[in-house]
């Protein structure tokens, strides 16, 4: 009983601090469609062609409408990397831009989410870049801030590297995943990118390396250089199939129709 | 155990209490007061420093009083040469504290409501100013002001521009201001404050009880 009244307390607790805090998915509201979906199955690049996989990928990227038609171009989107790996456990990778309100620029907006069946690890962006000057102070500017169960920290992308900086990620990123998932996120960042499927829109970021790219902030300390990537992914023999088994981790809507092509 | 081995326990027990009493009295904190006056003569603010040297611990408070018409508060707690605990108070409002475990090491900063933890190598970049900047707000909206305040005067000092461990927090709050130097700070000079009084007991009780606490 005693233990039950603490773990109760212990909830209510949580959800006073976590009250104030944004909700990620507030951001991606509104009709839903989607543009792409795509499977694929990574390898070490020394392994044979039909070696069971090391994990499997969903590159899935929605968009919201919301904005008018002649800025479709531009609606929000979440540009998402489901990974399985071979024991199951399941990831989401996700590199997303929500809607912005363009005189409220100093609000946060969603950027990045790693998240496991257990946690997330979030950075939102807030400010807009070329605004700090000599006369303001020093939180002017863009700027980031990351919220894990582990910790939170705000910080400037230029201090990533710092030592600063990479001490608190790796402890707020270990309070917020095993050491099993740590491994999992790791072996995702070996992924060599000599190819990046990318859709064919304007926005740079709609590439399934940007989605990966979700992981730099999190698990800055495991970033590798290109020559020591030596996974490769190739795309998967079977259709992607239904999204249903991804609803609740990645939280997709219901009803996902085909993004209406560009004029 | 024997009544001889009880009384022979219970009388070293009862030495070793004495002389802990004995050795706290001895090391009562050492006060001194000075003036900061101006070009002039004229006083700006009074200081001062009490220090206790206690089991390889060093224990040392300054109060600046007449700082924007208050109190400016700094704590030091040195053990051993290794770990360090400030604290800066202003006009007895809640402190942020900056504990270290050796020099070099990696520094908590802790305000009543939330804490950051930097290394001092960092001190010039953004992430640490953001964050210092906020924690001393989240602690007293003044603290900031009391600290610009605090570093102009030290310009006008003759040797200003060097600062005592004590000082250590003031260093790390302005660089997060990154204020640029007074171009012609306004003179200050040290005058020691020996002719005693109810004002100068007052402030030496102050600190004397900032060191003790």
């Amino acid at each position: 009983m005693k233990a039950r009244g603490f773990v109760l307390a212990l909830s209510l607790v949580s959800a006073v601090v976590r009250a104030g805090e944004p909700d990620w998915f507030d951001a991606f509201r509104g009709k839903a469609y989607l543009q792409g979906d795509t499977s694929y199955v990574a390898r070490e690049k020394s392994a044979a062609p039909d070696s069971p996989p090391l994990f499997r990928l969903r590159w899935v990227v929605v968009r919201y409408g919301g904005l008018t038609e002649t800025l479709r171009e531009f609606w929000p989107y979440r540009n998402l990397l489901l990974v399985t790996m071979a024991s199951g456990t399941r990831y989401v990778l996700e590199s997303s831009f929500g809607f912005a309100d363009e005189k409220h620029l100093d609000e946060e907006r969603p950027w990045q989410r790693v998240s496991s069946e257990r946690a997330a690890f979030e950075v939102w962006a807030s400010g807009t870049a070329g605004e700090a000057t000599a006369d303001v102070g020093p939180c002017e500017g863009m700027r980031y801030q990351v919220r894990a169960p582990g910790g939170t920290v705000a910080f400037f992308m230029e201090d990533l590297g710092s030592r600063t900086m990479r001490a608190t990620l790796t402890e707020i990123t270990s309070a917020t995943f095993p050491d099993e998932e740590r491994r999992h996120l790791e072996a995702l960042l070996r992924l060599s990118f000599d190819s990046n499927p990318t859709l064919a829109t304007k926005h740079w970021s709609a590439s399934l390396r940007y989605a990966q790219l979700a992981l730099v902030v999190a698990m800055r300390d495991q970033v590798l250089p290109p020559e020591k990537r030596t996974l490769v992914f190739t795309q998967g023999p079977d259709a992607p199939g239904d999204l249903a088994a991804w609803r609740g981790l990645a939280r997709l809507p219901l009803d996902l129709p085909p993004f209406p092509v560009l004029p | 155990m024997n009544s001889l081995s009880k009384n022979l326990l219970f009388a070293f027990l009862a030495f070793c209490a004495a002389a802990a009493r004995s050795a706290r009295a001895e090391d009562a904190p050492k006060v001194t007061l000075e003036h900061i006056v101006d070009g002039r003569g004229n006083r700006v603010c009074d200081v001062a420093k009490a220090e206790l040297k206690a089991d390889g611990t060093r224990r040392s408070a300054w109060v600046v009083r007449g700082l924007l018409r208050s109190d400016l508060m700094l704590t030091l707690e040195a053990v051993g040469g290794q770990a360090t605990l400030h604290e800066i108070a202003f006009a007895g409002r809640p402190s942020l504290r900056f504990a270290s475990p050796s020099p070099g090491g990696r520094v908590t900063a802790t305000s009543p409501a939330s804490s950051f933890k930097y290394f001092d190598v960092d001190l010039s970049r953004r992430t640490v100013r953001c964050n210092l900047t906020r924690l001393a707000d989240e602690a007293d909206p003044d603290l900031l002001a009391a600290v610009s305040e605090y570093g102009l005067l030290k310009q006008g000092l003759e040797g200003g521009s060097s600062y005592t461990p004590e000082e250590s927090p003031i260093v790390a709050l302005l660089a997060a201001r990154k204020q640029a130097p007074h171009p012609s700070p306004p003179i200050r000079k040290r005058v020691p404050w020996t002719e005693g009084g109810p004002e100068a007991d007052e402030l030496a009780a102050a600190a004397r009880a900032a060191v003790s606490r």
